[in-house]
């Protein structure tokens, strides 16, 4: 037999051999369909996070373009202590920080998903990340304040529509 | 890709299920295929299959036609095969099971190498079914499966050896 001259050369003809398609023998269409009506409706959402993404994404080029063009040259160091100390920002922080940990907080405790919104809120993080540090450099400038308004606002929203699309798919 | 094909996909990216069931009707023996072969059993290689045709509803309106839909659509299937693969993995450490998928007769491996495929230890499986059955090379199925290119090397070899002895045993 040929696979007792060459062990190899039988084995690889047997390979290309195999064919490319195999019939399921359940009928998978039937159980598939409904679940396709389901993932439709969900397709408004996953729109709607795309452009909350578009959203952060924006945000996040305007807070870099915002910290190059603040950041000073030569070996001036940022003075930190200056920015917590500056009153508008810290009341911007307050107001929202509490808001949005509460809402954390209970998508939280009941979404099972919970690593892709954490994944999500990292982006808003960022974004605020980056403003407070140009804030450092420039701690009343009311650009920035109003940049660091505008992401903790998208960040309540975001959170708002996700706490929102879990209530309609739990319901 | 047809004229008609193209159609076929474009009304699908419009919600249309019916033409959807007909690139699902052309599709779906290859899709099963990849899963059957990478599943340890015809029920998780359903249910993966299910999975990809449903990630393919939802991801559709955002194919744009710069690949080949098959190629676009194999992708989808090999990766979600591989997670399935990879879910089975968890669940065999976890629950102290030796590290082999179940030996099958059923369904579709009525041919003695689909059978013997079947038999081999799980990772020489799945690398043997991404390199000689789909014609990966072994740079990426390291990558597919997050093992060392030369990890897949290894378990390929072995795989071979396994899959000679056991068609030697033909009678």
């Amino acid at each position: 037999m040929s696979h007792e001259k060459d062990p190899d050369l039988y084995l690889d003809q047997q390979v290309a051999r195999l064919s490319r398609e195999i019939t399921p023998q359940t009928d998978l269409w039937a159980q598939l369909e409904p679940e396709l009506d389901q993932a439709q409706a969900h397709q408004p959402a996953q729109g709607r996070l795309a452009f909350v993404w578009g959203a952060v994404a924006s945000v996040l080029l305007v807070g870099v373009l915002l910290v190059v063009t603040y950041v000073p040259s030569g070996d001036q160091q940022p003075d930190l202590s200056i920015a917590m100390e500056a009153s508008a920002e810290a009341e911007v922080i307050t107001a929202y920080e509490t808001a949005i940990a509460e809402r954390i907080h209970v998508l939280q405790s009941a979404d099972s998903n919970w690593g892709d919104v954490e994944h999500q809120l990292e982006m808003f993080r960022s974004a605020v990340a980056e403003i407070r540090f140009a804030l450092s450099f420039q701690p009343h400038n009311p650009g920035l304040l109003q940049q660091l308004q505008d992401v903790y606002q998208q960040q309540l929203a975001w959170l708002q529509a996700v706490s929102s699309y879990h209530s309609a798919t739990l319901s | 890709m047809t004229n008609s094909e193209k159609g076929l996909i474009e009304q699908a990216q419009a919600g249309d299920k019916a033409a959807f069931r007909q690139l699902y009707d052309c599709y779906v023996g290859r899709v099963y295929a990849i899963c059957r072969r990478l599943c340890s059993d015809r029920g998780r290689a359903e249910e993966a299959t299910q999975e990809v045709f449903i990630k393919v509803w939802r991801q559709l309106p955002e194919f744009s036609f710069n690949s080949q839909f098959t190629t676009w659509l194999h992708s989808i299937a090999k990766r979600t095969a591989i997670d399935m693969w990879r879910r089975e993995q968890v669940r065999l450490v976890e629950v102290g099971d030796e590290h082999e998928s179940e030996a099958t007769a059923e369904d579709a491996f009525d041919n003695q190498l689909e059978q013997a495929i079947q038999r081999l230890p799980a990772q020489a499986k799945a690398v043997f079914v991404l390199v000689a059955i789909e014609g990966h090379t072994h740079r990426e199925v390291a990558e597919l499966l997050h093992i060392a290119e030369g990890s897949s090397k290894s378990h390929y070899f072995r795989a071979r050896q396994l899959l000679k002895e056991a068609l030697s045993h033909e009678s």
